[in-house]
């Protein structure tokens, strides 16, 4: 049992992001982005700071997380905290290259962090000039009130950027409208296939079932007629 | 066998254009002259009724138990032509396919309380089989249509909307 | 044998006929069709209703010139009109540009059937209109020097020359005089008047302008005459005016009439002095009340100070006679009128009936936006509050009388202990009795003796189908009304006095419904939540919405409201609280004793604001409440940094909505889970820097954990952007800049083929993102408004209704903007019409067909009881209201249902199964004789 974890735990979780649509973004940067935490079951509650994250470029969305691990005071008070029902709240304070200082609040619910081993994802939103706009601090869950086995953060950091907006789709509908008029030209020549060489295929069953039907026909009435309505008459 | 005990009681080539009551009208038109139901049997009955009674009784509810398998090439050929689509006349078909051989089913007693002899069980289970076959047949064929409520869409209409637990509300500053 | 043959070969036939896709050509065709609504002739105006109103007068004028004589009217909302003397009605109405481009700056006096008019900002447009026919005759822009000091510019119009005037700080008044109806600059001159500086109160009063300077017992008037061009700077003192003892603040305006004066105010507006300009200026030693409107006129060859005053529902109409030398007095009318309120006279026409008798109409413009044309007793009045509806809520009517004692029967039962008379014989009697209470009712009702038992109209009733019921509209004004929906007449009017909206640009002010009229014998209850006028501090107003009579009053806040909502869980009386957030985010209850219920669910209520100014977005949690106390506690916050973008639209669903469906129907038989949350609100803001200056971000936050949900941005576009926001999608109009067109973009949210919780919604546990489909569109018209149809149980299809700046309503099918129509037919979806860039107009859809509404700043859709059917009331300068069925009336019969066909042919055949029946026995047993 660790008495104190109060060293420094270095965690490095390095990101990339998934899909970057990066044609949206314009602009690339850094962000820095120091983390305040508070475990308190109050409506004003008082913050002690977590960590920090240093994104080098927005584009690749590499970030470095450096987070010390997690007193156990502090999880017995997340503990208390997720009996209650009660959120962890974290603040953000976002130091962007462009020179801005935004500080975010985002909070979950405590026992999903719990459940989910003190493994959180924190998206950072931005908006089409690169500026932050929200950080939301994720946790998958469940929400369980077990004492978590980690003491220490786990700690995705995600970029999000803007979707490019949708435009009408004109040339891909001026193509198809030339398609089918080609099509349209192109069958024309087609069709002059004779009606047998373009429906044998229903012709010749039926044909075969005609000649079939014809020639089982003296026994019609057993095969046909032997089912349970058959059987009942005799 | 009621119409073919009435048939042997009358003349051969009599024609009978007044019916007597509407239940043998119901059943099947009147037979053209010269020309029995029964003629099949009436010769065998005429040469040697005592010996092969048995012998035709067990060929004939052997006919009887292989019946539903026979129909299986036949039930293939209609669904086969039938098509995928769903519009009134296919979907008539497979209710016909589905209903017949379940009918069947139920009328299993009826269908086989003539038949005794060491064969019945059998034949019985024969029956059962083909008829068994057949609804299968059925449904596959309400499978491939896409009949059978198999998906999750089929369902969709009977889930509960989610119930919400938290509420907001807000928007601008007013001042 | 035969039958089955015969089938296969149908079948067959089907199959082939299916194979040549010839079906699914049939299926869109149908569809298109089905979509194609519209009204047949005979059912104009049997279920809808259009009521056009001009605004708040800003000037007025008799045309006792023309031949028709008509009052014109230019108002506050941009428009031109003409109105029937003797009814009110509007003879013809123009409307001009929207806001600033349109707003009236100058109207002439009525000479020879012609008017003229100036309006608009940079440039200024002159037109000349034709009275008559309302037509214009000629129009011009005054192209503008110094575009910056547009609001000081001064017009005068005289003799078909206008001038106009502009005074330049320290230095005088430039004079530029046209010809009205050309356009031509006649000249153009610079009077010196070097008294004109910012601190200074000006205001013409044609030949003279005059300005204050100084606020204390010192002030000064100085006056030039600007047509004289050699005339020089006079002054008055304000003592020579009141006399010694008056004390500032002052302050000057013109008098309205046909006789330059201008009224100057003392002892903090609460008397003033008039002081005519005619040759000379020449104070009236006349005091007259502060609150007292003025009109300055002359009955022949005499000026008269016409003097309103409004007290209790007195209106008094006073004259004071100028030319004699001590001015006399003379009360001309005194009216008790209830549509008059803090009247002031606009405008007056006098005819001499016989010497030293003058008969005057004066046009009366109340301070609640009504117009009254007075004439010995008001002839008629207009509700032109009703052109600037604030808040709009359609409020279920209550049961008959007749249901209600059904009603109490039953509510009866249920406050009775339970096991001491939960007899059977006791309930019969109470049946027995409560059923020959009705007979009574009815017998009473046939013979017409029934007394009139309650105060509220017979026909105010729920019907049916649920599709009566009564429109409350707030207006900016102030007054609120009710209007039932079936004929548009307006059932009641309440005055709630000094509120305003809570800020000045918008007007805002917010309707609640808190409990509905289901609830018998409680009283349905509707509140206003407002701003004081004079404190800004927030004000309820609770009344009852059938009637139109307050409930608690008007309640003071000592606080400024920053927010607000309504509460989803009901009190013991069903009412629902409301919450209230002040500026220092503290949460208050009203009624405050529901305190208790509001402080139970503060576990699951969030509330968030939206600060325009400094782009921040706060979400507030209620756990922390006590039972006694709500409290709020901030849980999330979010930048959207007015450096880069600027919010313009914060839109979250419509709270009564249902969705019936829980997915989407793919092409291989799997569903696709729609992305349902409800707590999801769209945000649209506009790009502010100069690089981002064209770009529309649109953001969706989900405000109760804060998370945002998804970020899209629209390059080298502008608004005006109307959102519609209900279910999993999104649909917004905006103005594509690069093609210059308006585009509809739809955005459809998805959680993909599992659904996370079946049975629950939790924003604090949905923690994955869901999947965004989008699409947009072309749209070959302008759009005012957009609104989404709504229905009680959510199973009709949604429309979309578009209102469009022609004037139009349109009724755009959902499935038209359905992002996952697929231009590639492969990927084609059941029931999903193929891609086309541009959306159709169609004619059919126009729901207010001819009966064009303009200005429309809102659309209000309810459901009624009808499942198919959804209530339209749209507002903005006119009303309409009228209902759709988006999916057609598929509940109930058509109207030309054919009952007695019906009933005939099933009795005729009942009948004649049994004669058959009959009959074949007897043929049988006559059959069986033989």
């Amino acid at each position: 049992m660790k008495m104190h974890t109060s060293f420094a735990k270095i965690l490095l979780v390095l990101s990339l992001s998934s899909f970057i649509s990066a044609s949206e973004l314009d602009f690339d940067g850094w962000l820095q982005i120091r983390l305040w935490h508070s475990f308190d079951d109050e409506p004003t509650p008082r913050y002690v700071e977590r960590g920090k994250i240093t994104i080098s470029s927005i584009r690749s969305g590499a970030a470095v997380v450096s987070q010390p691990g997690l007193h156990n005071l502090n999880i017995d008070k997340l503990n208390i905290l997720a009996k209650h029902g009660g959120k962890y709240r974290l603040k953000a304070i976002v130091q962007s290259s462009s020179g801005s200082e935004i500080t975010f609040l985002t909070s979950i619910l405590a026992c999903n962090l719990l459940g989910s081993n003190l493994q959180d994802t924190l998206n950072i939103w931005l908006d089409s000039s690169a500026e932050p706009i929200a950080v939301n601090l994720v946790s998958q869950g469940p929400c369980s009130l077990k004492n978590p086995t980690a003491q220490s953060w786990t700690t995705d950091v995600q970029m999000k950027y803007p979707d490019g907006g949708p435009m009408p789709d004109t040339a891909t509908y001026i193509q198809k409208l030339e398609r089918e008029k080609q099509a349209r030209e192109s069958g024309e020549n087609k069709d002059n296939r004779s009606f047998f060489a373009k429906y044998w295929m229903y012709v010749i069953p039926a044909v075969i079932f005609v000649v079939l039907s014809s020639a089982t026909n003296p026994e019609a009435g057993n095969t046909v007629g032997s089912g349970g309505g058959g059987a009942q008459r005799q | 066998m009621s119409v073919q005990k009435l048939n042997t009681k009358r003349f051969k080539w009599t024609l009978d254009f007044s019916y007597k009551n509407k239940q043998e009208r119901s059943i099947e038109l009147a037979s053209p002259p010269g020309y029995t139901h029964g003629v099949a049997l009436v010769h065998s009955t005429d040469h040697s009724r005592e010996s092969h009674s048995n012998h035709l009784i067990i060929k004939k509810s052997w006919d009887l138990a292989l019946g539903p398998l026979k129909q299986v090439p036949m039930n293939l050929f209609i669904m086969y032509m039938a098509g995928n689509s769903i519009s009134i006349f296919p979907i008539m078909m497979v209710g016909m396919l589905i209903i017949r051989p379940i009918k069947a089913l139920f009328t299993l007693q009826q269908t086989f309380k003539v038949i005794e002899g060491t064969h019945a069980f059998g034949q019985k289970f024969v029956f059962f089989l083909g008829q068994i076959v057949n609804i299968f047949l059925a449904l596959y064929k309400c499978q491939s249509m896409g009949l059978l409520p198999t998906h999750a869409s089929d369902w969709l209409a009977f889930v509960e909307s989610q119930t919400r637990v938290e509420y907001s509300g807000g928007g601008f500053k007013y001042t | 044998m035969a039958p089955p043959i015969l089938t296969i070969f149908r079948g067959n036939f089907n199959r082939f006929c299916i194979d040549s896709q010839f079906f699914q050509y049939f299926i869109v065709l149908l569809s298109l069709f089905n979509l194609s609504l519209c009204l047949y002739e005979d059912q104009v105006g049997k279920f809808d209703w259009r009521q056009n109103y001009v605004g708040k007068i800003k000037f007025a004028n008799f045309d006792n010139v023309s031949q028709v004589k008509k009052i014109i009217v230019a108002t506050e909302e941009n428009v031109i009109a003409a109105l029937n003397i003797k009814t009110g009605q509007i003879l013809w109405r123009r409307v001009l540009e929207k806001g600033y481009a349109g707003r009236i700056r100058a109207f002439s006096n009525v000479a020879d059937d012609e008017l003229i008019l100036v309006n608009g900002g940079v440039p200024a447009i002159v037109r000349y209109w034709n009275l008559t026919t309302g037509h214009i005759l000629n129009e011009w822009p005054i192209a503008e020097q110094n575009p910056d000091r547009i609001e000081d510019v001064q017009w005068h119009i005289n003799d078909g020359t206008l001038y106009h005037i502009l005074p330049i700080y320290n230095s005088g008044v430039e004079v530029t005089a046209y010809d009205s109806k050309t356009g031509e600059k006649l000249k153009s001159r610079k009077i010196s008047a070097p008294f004109i500086s910012q601190e200074t109160e000006c205001v013409l009063a044609s030949p003279y302008f005059i300005c204050l300077k100084g606020d204390s017992s010192l002030a000064i008037l100085f006056y030039i005459n600007i047509f004289e061009p050699k005339s020089q700077p006079q002054s008055i003192t304000i003592n020579t005016i009141f006399g010694a003892g008056a004390e500032g603040p002052y302050r000057i305006s013109l008098v309205p009439g046909n006789i330059a004066a201008i009224s100057i105010s003392t002892d903090n507006n609460r008397r003033k002095r008039l002081l005519l300009l005619e040759n000379e200026p020449t104070p009236v030693p006349h005091d007259i009340d502060g609150e007292n409107s003025v009109y300055i006129t002359n009955f022949d060859d005499k000026k008269v100070v016409l003097e309103l005053s409004y007290n209790d529902k007195i209106t008094t109409v006073m004259a004071t006679y100028l030319n004699e030398n001590e001015p006399q007095s003379e009360k001309l009318h005194r009216i008790i009128h209830n549509d008059l309120y803090r009247p002031e006279i606009v405008a007056t026409t006098c005819t001499c009936k016989s010497l030293k008798r003058y008969a005057c109409k004066f046009l009366l413009s109340s301070e609640d936006h009504s117009i009254s044309l007075l004439d010995k007793k008001v002839l008629w009045t207009r509700e032109e509050a009703l052109a600037r509806i604030v808040a709009v809520e359609i409020v279920e009517l209550p049961m008959s009388d007749r249901d209600q004692a059904i009603e109490t029967e039953f509510d009866l039962k249920e406050s009775l202990d339970v096991d001491s008379t939960w007899d059977v014989f006791g309930m019969l009697v109470r049946r027995l009795s409560s059923q020959a209470n009705q007979v009574k009712a009815f017998i009473q009702a046939a013979l017409g003796l029934e007394p009139q038992q309650s105060n509220q109209r017979a026909d105010l009733v729920r019907d049916k189908f649920g599709l009566h019921k009564m429109i409350v509209a707030v207006t900016s004004a102030g007054k609120i009304f009710g209007i039932e929906s079936k004929k548009g007449e307006l059932i009641w009017q309440l005055r709630v006095p000094n509120i305003q909206g809570f800020s000045k640009e918008s007007d805002q002010m917010v309707l609640y419904v808190q409990r509905g009229s289901r609830h018998f014998p409680h009283p349905p209850q509707c509140s206003l939540l407002a701003a004081d006028k004079d404190t800004g501090s927030g004000v309820i107003f609770t009344f009852n919405p059938i009637n139109g009579q307050a409930l608690d009053g008007l309640t003071k806040l000592n606080y400024r409201v920053k927010q607000s909502m309504l509460l989803h869980v009901t009190t013991d009386s069903f009412l629902r609280s409301i919450i209230i957030l002040d500026e220092r985010d503290r949460a208050y209850v009203y009624p405050e004793s529901a305190t208790a219920v509001a402080t139970s669910v503060g576990r699951n209520t969030y509330i968030f604001t939206v600060d325009k100014a400094s782009g921040i977005l706060s979400g507030y949690s209620f756990s922390y409440s006590t039972p006694q106390n709500l409290i709020a506690n901030k849980v999330w916050e979010l930048v959207l940094s007015p450096k880069n973008q600027r919010i313009t639209h914060v839109v979250s669903k419509d709270p009564i909505e249902r969705v019936h469906s829980q997915g989407r129907v793919l092409g291989d038989r799997s569903v696709l889970y729609k992305y349902i949350n409800p707590n999801l609100v769209a945000i649209v803001t506009q790009g502010t820097s100069s690089v981002q200056k064209n770009t529309l971000n649109l953001y969706l936050l989900d405000v109760v954990s804060g998370s945002m949900v998804f970020s899209i941005v629209h390059k080298r576009t502008k608004g005006p952007v109307h959102i519609v926001h209900s279910e999993n999608w999104l649909v917004y109009s905006y103005f594509n800049e690069k093609s210059r067109r308006t585009e509809i973009a739809t955005l459809e949210l998805y959680e993909g083929k599992t659904q996370s919780n079946m049975t629950v919604f939790s924003s604090l546990t949905t923690t994955k993102l869901p999947i965004v489909e989008r699409q947009a569109f072309i749209f070959p018209a302008s759009i005012e408004s957009m609104r989404e149809t709504i229905t009680e149980k959510g199973i009709t299809s949604k429309h979309i209704l578009v209102a469009l700046a022609n004037g139009g309503v349109l009724e755009l099918p959902w499935m038209l903007v359905d992002p996952r129509r697929s231009i590639n037919p492969e990927m084609r979806e059941e029931g999903v019409i193929p891609y086309m860039p541009e959306l159709p107009i169609h004619v059919d859809g126009i729901i207010n067909y001819n009966q064009s509404v303009f200005r429309i700043s809102g659309i209000h859709t309810s459901p009624s009881g009808l499942e198919s059917t959804c209530l339209v009331f749209v507002h903005g300068l006119d009303l309409f209201y009228t209902r759709v069925a988006p999916s057609k009336t598929f509940d109930v019969l058509k109207e030309d249902f054919d009952y007695y066909l019906i009933v005939i042919v099933l009795a005729a055949l009942v009948i004649s199964s049994y004669i058959t029946k009959k009959l074949a026995s007897q043929k049988l047993q006559k059959q069986a004789w033989k």
